[in-house]
């Protein structure tokens, strides 16, 4: 039942925060927009006047994709690493972001201003870039350990069975296991961040330990919000291709309606973020109130 | 009635034994031998499969078809690539091959060949004889040929009959053979006879062996001959093999002794494992075997459908199979090295548990194995000095059969909206190399010295062979091919000898079109390593309404300021041509005019730059330089065309699913924290 009211009620939360999930689309949007640009351009001069390129408009020609790769894939390379880059820069914007949405959503019967956002993002900043960094290392650390463990069986496995479907089950298993300790490592730092604006935590490492306490004993709950959350992006996501497969980006109305779809997708993307933080916060206070008369006992003998 | 008939029966019983076992030893396939069967083998071998060992007895039937007396013979021992690093195999590939690196420090991984005994049947034992030598390079530890001097020469027309004890110590799979736990591949297994090529066979000016050492990238040249082989191995192996199975006896200590009977063919290789299940099917005479494993049995079907579909499209564009049977192997996941090759009736395939029906490997290495059956098979071309005769002409239409069955654009891989054609995947294989120019085709199989082998061999000649189908037409491309497998099949055929079918053909077909002969055709892209590349560089289109500025008349100065013709503008457009290749083809230009007419315009395709211009009411929309793209040689496609009313609707499209692309991605890597 909490999940559900925490589900419903981080929906509601993030519906009243329009200006602040439009303030954050169009960062989005423009981000792509800087390399988008001069992409295209160097599409443009690449293809120069050719006609081989219209083949694309219809269908995916592997032909002309090729030819264009093999001679103007040093073009476009930059355009790659360059988005990479970005990615890796809105990552700190989101780690920026982050306590800005935590505020917002924390005192939502408030008005929203951009500047109670900003300013509360600024506060925050510090803090939540650290721990991004531990649960960066953590996540990469996890993923190096299982990826060892994982060649490990695979290569025993490959050794001692028969066939393939072993290898692949296997292999399904490992990579299942593996997701699943992902989100999980995802909760705890939602919470360690929750716990940083409730509580106003200086100590990112403590709150990852307080934070990884309270996601275990409340397993069900904070593990299952979060992965109802994270199937409204997937089933959004399939919805998407098959209404592209039917649309068709064959002409100029077809390409801008998809471009209407695909940014509505983007838009969801970021709502459905600040919904599992709005919702996470809401569970928090369910679970975080009953849990303050304990405050003050040490946590791992701190 | 019942004491009689038991009374006889035994009798009985034992004289149909003995008459169905003659009748099976005794079966011929062929009234009259396709081939001089110069090269024939009696064998018997026994597997042991805990030692991987096999020892084998065989007796050698080999026919001197020269005039030349020959006092020397020479033999590949194959299995000696894999016996030491040191080998010229190991030494060339590095201990890998196609990915599969052999496991250098497990004893079990190795095989070798030992020649025991050799003796002339009836005459003098030559076992002491024997001395390896390494006709191709220097390399003294190679001990993949030996030569065996003889006392008494063979004669022409003579045949010398050899008993030759040997043991063969199979490999962990490893290039095509081998072992892989209970599965075995058994291929270049025994000592097998080199070629004596005599004036008449391929480039021969006098006679000589050819018998090469076993290379990393080659493959085999063999003679024809008559196989009968009796393999003795656990009751539990099921096996398949080169040929048919004529008997089967079940001997007392646990074993069984299989028969199987070839003719007309140039290897004999065989498979067993305790575990495969097989499927069935027929197509005209040709009855099916699929050896599979049970994991795979559900894409039998796959296995068999694509042998039936190479089988009805060789029949029709090359020439009939002879052969009543064909067995394909399906190597298990371990055996993955013994996946994809070929021996008369005989190939192995290969395939995953769960591929997917829209990925068609499967279908793609059934086709190509199949299709050496003809090429590396019948026509038995040396695979070690034109190993284009056999890859590359089996690749070219073993892209046209899969484009066939399974569409242009979606014969290799048609999944999750992702698709090519297998042709479009070899050109690719061929164009997409950092350097296509890095070795002209016609060269030795070991002549690679810095890779390319495979993209050369396979992917650049199924990619001129298609050039040369479209610039002659399919219908007298196929004629070329009939007459090049009915001419020369089972006479081991070399580049020339295509090359004068060719020019015979299109000179009959075209005259002096394509010029006095195809040799210049040949020049460029077999025996020459220049890419090609064609371009519409440019369209240039000025209103030009002449007469303009002063002319003289009848003593007087003119002053033409604008001059209409009839309301209507003319204009002057240019259509240039650059040749950025060095290689030279004839090419059509097609020019598209603003009243919807077209002109195509013809060029030599010889000068750098060709331009074609046309003072015209209509404007020059568009052209292309070869429109049809007959010269699919040409390494960029996308080049050939030019307008001068570009689209920019893909340009869109891409501008917007780059937004999207670079959006998710950001999204994405922002959900870690």
């Amino acid at each position: 039942m909490k999940i559900i009211t925490s589900y419903t009620s981080g929906f509601k939360a993030t519906f009243n925060t329009k200006k602040l999930l439009t303030t954050i689309y169009i960062i989005t949007f423009l981000m792509a927009l800087i390399i988008a640009i001069p992409f295209s351009s160097t599409i443009q001069k690449e293809a120069g006047s050719s006609m081989a390129f219209s083949a694309l408009l219809k269908d995916f020609d592997y032909t002309v994709y090729r030819d264009f790769m093999n001679h103007s894939a040093m073009a476009i390379q930059p355009y790659i690493s360059t988005a990479i880059w970005m990615g890796i820069f809105y990552l700190l914007f989101t780690i920026f972001f982050e306590g800005g949405i935590l505020k917002v959503l924390k005192r939502k019967e408030d008005k929203f201003t951009l500047r109670f956002f900003w300013e509360a993002s600024a506060k925050y900043f510090s803090r939540f870039f650290r721990l991004a960094i531990y649960m960066i290392i953590t996540q990469v650390v996890i993923a190096v350990i299982l990826f060892i463990i994982l060649s490990l069986i695979l290569s025993s496995v490959y050794k001692s069975v028969p066939n393939e479907s072993y290898i692949f089950y296997t292999a399904l298993i490992g990579v299942i296991i593996y997701l699943l300790i992902f989100i999980f490592l995802l909760v705890v730092t939602d919470y360690a961040k929750i716990m940083m604006v409730e509580n106003d935590e200086y100590r990112p490492f403590r709150t990852i330990l307080r934070s990884f306490v309270f996601t275990f004993k409340h397993f069900l709950s904070t593990y299952f919000l979060y992965l109802l959350l994270l199937i409204v992006p997937i089933v959004l996501f399939v919805i998407y291709f098959k209404i592209e497969s039917i649309i068709g980006m064959t002409s100029g109305w077809g390409i801008l309606i998809v471009f209407i779809i695909q940014q509505l997708l983007v838009w969801c993307r970021i709502f459905t973020k600040i919904w599992i933080l709005g919702s996470e916060l809401t569970l928090y206070g369910k679970f975080g109130n009953k849990e303050e008369a304990s405050e003050g006992e040490p946590v791992f003998g701190i | 009635m019942d004491k009689s008939y038991c009374k006889i029966s035994p009798f009985f019983f034992l004289i149909i034994y003995f008459s169905f076992s003659t009748i099976l030893i005794s079966q011929t396939i062929f009234k009259t031998p396709l081939s001089p069967r110069n090269a024939s083998y009696d064998m018997d071998v026994k597997l042991n499969p805990d030692t991987k060992i096999i020892d084998g007895f065989e007796t050698l039937h080999w026919k001197n078809l020269s005039n030349d007396n020959i006092s020397e013979l020479r033999f590949h021992l194959y299995l000696n690539a894999f016996k030491n690093t040191k080998s010229t195999f190991m030494k060339e590939s590095g201990g890998q091959l196609r990915g599969i690196n052999i496991d250098e420090n497990e004893t079990k991984s190795w095989g070798w060949v030992d020649v025991l005994s050799m003796k002339v049947q009836n005459g003098e034992d030559l076992t002491n004889k024997i001395k390896f030598i390494h006709p191709d390079d220097d390399n003294a530890d190679d001990q993949t040929v030996i030569s065996v001097p003889l006392a008494k020469a063979v004669r022409p027309g003579e045949t010398i009959n050899l008993d030759i004890k040997f043991k063969s110590k199979l490999p962990k799979i490893f290039a095509r053979t081998g072992f892989a736990d209970d599965y075995f591949l058994v291929g270049q297994w025994f000592p097998k006879i080199g070629v004596y090529e005599y004036p008449g066979i391929r480039y021969a000016t006098k006679g000589q062996w050819n018998c090469h050492q076993f290379h990393a990238n080659s493959e085999f040249y063999a003679d024809f001959g008559v196989y009968n082989v009796n393999i003795t191995l656990p009751r539990k192996y099921i096996v398949g093999a080169v040929g048919i199975q004529t008997g089967e006896k079940k001997n007392n200590d646990g074993t069984k002794t299989l028969t199987f009977h070839a003719e007309d063919v140039i290897d004999f290789a065989w498979t067993a494992s305790p575990i495969f299940k097989t499927a069935e099917a027929t197509w005209k005479h040709v009855k099916i075997k699929v050896l599979l494993q049970p994991e795979h049995f559900a894409q039998a079907k796959r296995h068999t459908q694509s042998a039936i579909n190479a089988l009805e499209y060789l029949d029709k564009h090359v020439g009939k199979y002879p052969y009543p049977n064909l067995t394909i192997v399906d190597p298990p996941l371990r055996g993955l090295g013994s996946a994809g090759m070929e021996y008369p009736t005989f190939i192995t395939a290969g395939c995953l548990w769960g591929m997917p029906d829209g990925i068609r490997f499967t279908e793609n290495v059934v086709i190509h194995e199949f299709g050496h059956n003809y090429f590396m098979g019948m026509l038995a071309s040396n695979e070690f000095e034109e190993a284009f005769l056999d890859e590359g002409f089996n690749t070219y239409l073993e892209t046209r059969i899969m484009d066939h069955y399974y569409g242009k654009k979606t014969s290799f891989v048609n999944f999750v909206g992702y698709h090519f054609g297998d042709l479009e995947s070899q050109r690719e294989g061929y164009v997409g190399m950092n350097n296509p120019k890095i070795a002209e085709d016609f060269r030795t199989a070991w002549g690679y010295k810095d890779g390319g082998y495979g993209a050369i061999t396979y992917s650049k000649t199924a990619t001129w062979m298609t050039t040369l189908d479209r610039l002659v037409g399919r219908e007298t491309m196929d004629v070329i091919m009939k007459t090049y497998f009915n001419r020369w099949s089972f006479k081991h055929p070399c580049a020339k000898n295509f090359i004068d079918i060719v020019n015979e053909i299109v000179k009959k077909k075209y005259g002096n079109k394509f010029g006095d002969n195809m040799n210049w055709f040949f020049n460029e892209v077999l025996y020459g390593s220049d890419i090609c590349d064609y371009k519409l560089a440019y369209i240039s289109v000025k209103n030009v309404n002449s007469p303009l500025g002063v002319y003289d008349s009848s003593g007087t100065k003119l002053f033409y300021r604008y001059h209409s013709t009839n309301g209507k503008s003319i204009y002057h457009s240019k259509v240039a041509v650059y040749r950025l290749g060095e290689v030279i083809m004839p090419v059509d230009i097609l020019v598209h005019f603003d009243n919807d007419k077209d002109t195509l315009v013809s060029w030599d395709g010889k000068d750098r730059t060709f331009d074609i211009e046309f003072d015209k009411p209509e404007k020059v929309v568009w052209a292309k330089v070869d429109p049809k793209q007959k010269l699919l040689i040409d390494v960029n496609l996308n080049n050939n065309s030019y307008t001068t009313e570009p689209s920019s609707k893909y340009r869109k499209k891409y501008f917007v699913k780059f937004i999207f692309w670079v959006q998710n991605l950001m999204t994405s890597i922002s959900m870690i924290f």
